[in-house]
């Protein structure tokens, strides 16, 4: 990792190379306009978000669910504290976005913000004394502006005056995330910002992966597993390449935060209409059913399980986290009506990385808002990433001090 | 430059100009009053030496609620699969930076133990070492540092023995503190580094414990201990030139007469006693603690001083003249009525002055007062007046009475004083004594001053007795105000013990350019006479070790702590 002072004094010079650009440019200019917005402080929770989005961006035939029990409960929900089983955790991933609105930019008759996007992945795992120590940390910095939008002299203008410096190679266009609409069709200030954000977030996911593709490397045995702070989807897929299957195998996705889209799915393809009202009744140490659940070519093995007694949190959706699997050695349906006998007992299997999952609930970082589905290896790496970001008050410093 | 840590600072803890913190890499270990080093990252590549003031544990958990949760709110049994993140961090008070930029210390420099020269540099001694000619050099402690490294924490002597400054003090609790052992390996090394100018006078009080210090130790000098003293580059040795002086004690069988000492095996020694004559000017220290709330047994007693100062001291009653010479005729002198004093001191004064006196000198006394000093009977003030440079004075007053001790002590420091001021002429020395020291065939001129050792060291032990905090005057309390305001310009200098330094004079104790504490209780450190000392170094003195001080110097920025050799002379007691 650069000298962050170095990497301060670069990104300076970078960022004055794009005010030059500008200003070679007929009717192009900048306008300081510094706010920060941070995906993660967006209100539903950015978790929340993706799962919508992943579900809005697909049709209804594309996304179903099964059951992944060898045995199916009668009330959807198993208590799982019993399960043995040798499985650990060695390993927690997460990935952070801290981005800004350093500048606004006009050309082309449009007005469009200019996003810093400080990105990155790290990782955790234990020392002898079970105390946490770093095992990876990437991270890097990107200038978000929509190329697509800008005039081919600009373009032009950027890309020359960029060339050998810091910023080369790192302006990204938040148009590039797949699926999304034309270009020519997005001229509303706030959505461009948004696409922005969500541009950086899958910069970032891109990072995430590499890093848990290093975790899963660095296992130690078969029964170590990463755990990855979110959803499997998005290493599945959602950055373009996905993770090759056997690397995802050995990786854990914990949500602490979900929306009931997947729910109203299952209840939906299981023929069920209490899955949601089932899991607001989990108690400590239960989990629900185990659900196969499909989007487009994805699939995950998931369920719900509380790790926090519901008297001790203040709503009845606290305290659940949501756990995703995608083991090699599962063979999923592969249609939705297809009739199967499993071939293991994969309750077993379930129970004992719920129970790994459960055991992982203490210590508790309180002081986080959502500390009780937290789990404290996570809060981690966080604190990992996000000591190695440029504060909001550097990144504020350094776009008043730019010379427009 | 082995880095043990990083400097940080945070929006709520921040770096200041004075202090600050570093955490420390989780395999090291510092303790407080370990010096560190700072390679600052300005233009000039400066150094910034920290003392460690005191050590945190922090740990990301907000507050204890935290804590308690994580244990599954409240079981103390729950073991986490993962320990809480946590380090610890050292708080420093800024000593010195290299090139005196007092900016504060930014976050993220790296941090060392300092070295033996930077220990120097550090407490400020380094650079007066290698700028000012006239420094003195005196090394009077090891300073350890966490990391193993020994270095001897020397001072300027200039600020023990004059002229910047004077005095030396030590406090802590009995036993714990190793008092006396500290202030006699500090003469000792005083002793062999400036044996041509130091003269020193001991005064022993506790059992006979300094009667033996020109004897070597019993057991056989330690490695760890010559590893001291060859740190220390001084020589583990007993005391050399060593002139012992026991009191008289009361006649026993035979009318012999022993000195009133502990052992039973005294070392060569001098008796030494007082009969009136030598005491004429110094009647008051023997009232010292006698109430006197209106002060008119201090003013009959300073006509009857003036009295016995003439050339035949006599004492008028009526019409009559008494001859007074002993302390009968001075007794005697006041069974009856006042005769001169009538009318001038109320006749009870009179009557309490014979009580004290026939008290003092005859019921009262351990054999020190006598009518009549026999001629192996010494007049300590003679032996005052000479002694010589690299010389030794022991004086025993272990075994006397409170009242006797505080009168010894009194006589010696007027005596030492007197001689210091140049009042002292050769032609007051007894001829024996005068031949005996400057030899047979010196003749000396008589009316000359006497030449004295340039610094005459004196420990007094239990300091509180002489110079109490509760009291504003007394005669030996004017004379030691005197020796500690006015002793580093005349060479006198006062090393002083006690176990309370709030027990002291305000002014004997704040003239005091030296201090040492050692283990002391919160009550005691929370004593204005521990004002100067920063919190966490009070907290450190609660719970120093036997041997472990910590010593506050003028040229050190703040105080350090220290260790010091056993003693390498004879112990009985031990």
């Amino acid at each position: 990792m650069p000298n962050p002072d170095n990497r301060f004094q670069q990104l300076r010079d970078g960022f004055r190379n794009v005010g030059q650009a500008f200003d070679k440019v007929e009717g192009a200019r900048l306008i300081p306009s510094f706010s920060s917005t941070t995906e993660e402080e967006y209100t539903p929770d950015p978790e929340q978000l993706d799962e919508a989005s992943r579900f809005a961006s697909v049709s209804s035939e594309e996304t179903w669910a099964r059951g992944a029990e060898s045995d199916f409960s009668d009330d959807f929900t198993r208590d799982f504290r019993d399960a043995g089983g040798s499985l650990k955790f060695t390993h927690f991933v997460d990935g952070s976005v801290r981005s800004v609105r350093a500048l606004d930019g006009v050309a082309n008759n449009l007005v469009f913000p200019i996003v810093i996007g400080q990105i990155g992945a790290a990782s955790v795992i234990r020392d002898t004394q079970n105390k946490p120590m770093k095992h990876r940390l990437e991270t890097d910095i990107g200038l978000l502006l929509p190329l697509a939008l800008l005039s081919d002299t600009l373009k032009i203008e950027l890309e020359n005056l960029l060339e050998g410096t810091f910023l080369e190679g790192k302006v990204h266009d938040p148009f590039d995330h797949p699926g999304t609409d034309h270009p020519d069709e997005e001229r509303d200030y706030t959505k461009l910002r948004q696409r922005a954000s969500r541009r950086a977030k899958d910069l970032m996911v891109d990072i995430e992966r590499k890093v848990l593709e290093d975790c899963v490397e660095d296992l130690p045995d078969e029964t170590g597993l990463v755990v990855l702070d979110g959803s499997l989807f998005s290493p599945l897929k959602e950055a373009g390449e996905g993770m090759p299957e056997d690397k995802i195998s050995r990786v854990i996705g914990i949500s602490k935060s979900f929306s009931m889209r997947p729910l109203i799915e299952i209840e939906k393809d299981l023929g069920r209409s209490d899955c949601i009202s089932r899991l607001l009744d989990l108690k400590e140490g239960e989990r629900t059913d185990a659900i196969e659940l499909h989007i487009q070519r994805d699939w995950v093995v998931t369920w719900y399980q509380r790790i926090r007694p519901s008297s001790r949190v203040e709503s009845p959706l606290d305290g659940i986290v949501k756990v995703e699997t995608h083991f090699a050695d599962y063979s999923p349906y592969e249609s939705e009506n297809e009739p199967r006998q499993f071939e293991k007992d994969w309750s077993k299997v379930w129970d004992e990385i719920a129970n790994t999952v459960y055991a992982e609930r203490f210590p508790i970082p309180f002081h986080e808002q959502r500390w009780h589905t937290l789990l404290y290896p996570i809060n981690c790496c966080e604190r990992l990433l996000k000591s190695s970001f440029f504060s909001f008050e550097v990144l504020r410093g350094l776009c008043s001090r730019f010379d427009i | 430059m082995c880095i043990i840590g990083k400097t940080s600072s945070t929006r709520d803890k921040t770096n200041t100009s004075d202090e600050f913190s570093l955490w420390l890499d989780s395999e090291e270990q510092v303790n407080p009053t370990d010096i560190v080093v700072t390679q600052n990252s300005d233009e000039s590549q400066s150094q910034t030496y920290g003392l460690v003031t005191r050590i945190e544990n922090m740990s990301d958990s907000e507050s204890h609620l935290d804590n308690f949760v994580s244990h599954d709110f409240g079981n103390p049994t729950i073991d986490p699969q993962t320990q809480r993140l946590s380090t610890n961090v050292a708080r420093c008070a800024v000593l010195k930076n290299t090139e005196d930029i007092y900016m504060p210390v930014i976050s993220g420099c790296d941090v060392a133990f300092a070295d033996r020269d930077g220990i120097l540099t550090a407490l400020g001694v380094g650079e007066v070492r290698d700028t000012n000619s006239q420094f003195r050099e005196l090394p009077i402690g090891i300073i350890e540092q966490s990391n193993g490294l020994q270095a001897p924490a020397i001072i300027d002597a200039r600020y023990l023995l004059g002229p910047e400054g004077a005095h030396f003090n030590i406090s802590g609790i009995s036993g714990l503190a190793a008092k006396t052992s500290y202030a006699m390996f500090l003469l000792n090394v005083l002793l062999q580094k400036y044996m041509e100018d130091v003269a020193v006078i001991i005064f022993n009080v506790k059992q006979d414990d300094l009667l033996y210090i020109d004897q070597s130790a019993d057991q056989e000098l330690q490695e760890d201990q010559q590893k001291l003293w060859d740190t220390l580059g001084m020589q583990p040795q007993q005391f050399q030139n060593v002139k012992y002086f026991l009191p008289r004690g009361a006649i026993g069988r035979r009318r012999i007469v022993r000195p009133n000492t502990f052992t039973s095996t005294p070392p060569d020694h001098l008796m030494y006693a007082y009969d009136l004559r030598s005491i004429k000017d110094k009647l008051s220290y023997l009232f010292v603690d006698v109430a006197d709330p209106r002060d008119a047994l201090e003013l009959l007693i300073g006509d009857i001083m003036e009295d016995l100062q003439q050339q035949n001291p006599r004492i008028r009653r009526g019409s009559t003249n008494f001859n007074v010479q002993t302390f009968v005729d001075l007794i005697n002198a006041f069974s009856g009525e006042g005769g001169r004093y009538r009318g001038v001191h109320y006749p009870q004064t009179m009557g309490k002055f014979a009580r004290h006196m026939r008290h003092f000198t005859q019921t009262g006394t351990t054999g020190l007062f006598v009518n009549n000093r026999n001629d192996d009977e010494a007049n300590l003030a003679h032996h005052i007046w000479t002694i010589r440079p690299n010389q030794v004075y022991v004086i025993d007053i272990a075994q006397l009475k409170d009242f006797e001790r505080a009168f010894v002590v009194g006589d010696v420091m007027k005596e030492v004083y007197r001689l210091s001021s140049g009042e002292i002429t050769y032609g007051d020395v007894p001829q024996g004594i005068r031949r005996g020291v400057w030899g047979q065939g010196v003749e000396c001129n008589l009316d000359a001053f006497i030449e004295r050792p340039k610094k005459i060291v004196f420990f007094v032990d239990e300091l509180n007795k002489y110079a109490p905090s509760s009291r504003d005057d007394s005669p030996i309390l004017r004379d030691l105000l005197e020796i500690t305001e006015r002793g580093r310009s005349l060479g006198t200098i006062l090393l002083g013990v006690e176990q309370f330094a709030s027990n002291i004079h305000s002014r004997v104790f704040g003239n005091c350019s030296n201090k040492v504490y050692g283990r002391s209780d919160s009550t005691e450190l929370g004593d204005q006479a521990y004002r100067h000392i920063p919190q966490d170094l009070k907290s450190l003195i609660t719970r120093l070790n036997q041997g472990e001080l910590l010593l506050q110097h003028p040229l050190y920025r703040q105080p350090v702590q220290i260790r010091f050799p056993e003693p390498v002379y004879r112990q009985p007691s031990q």
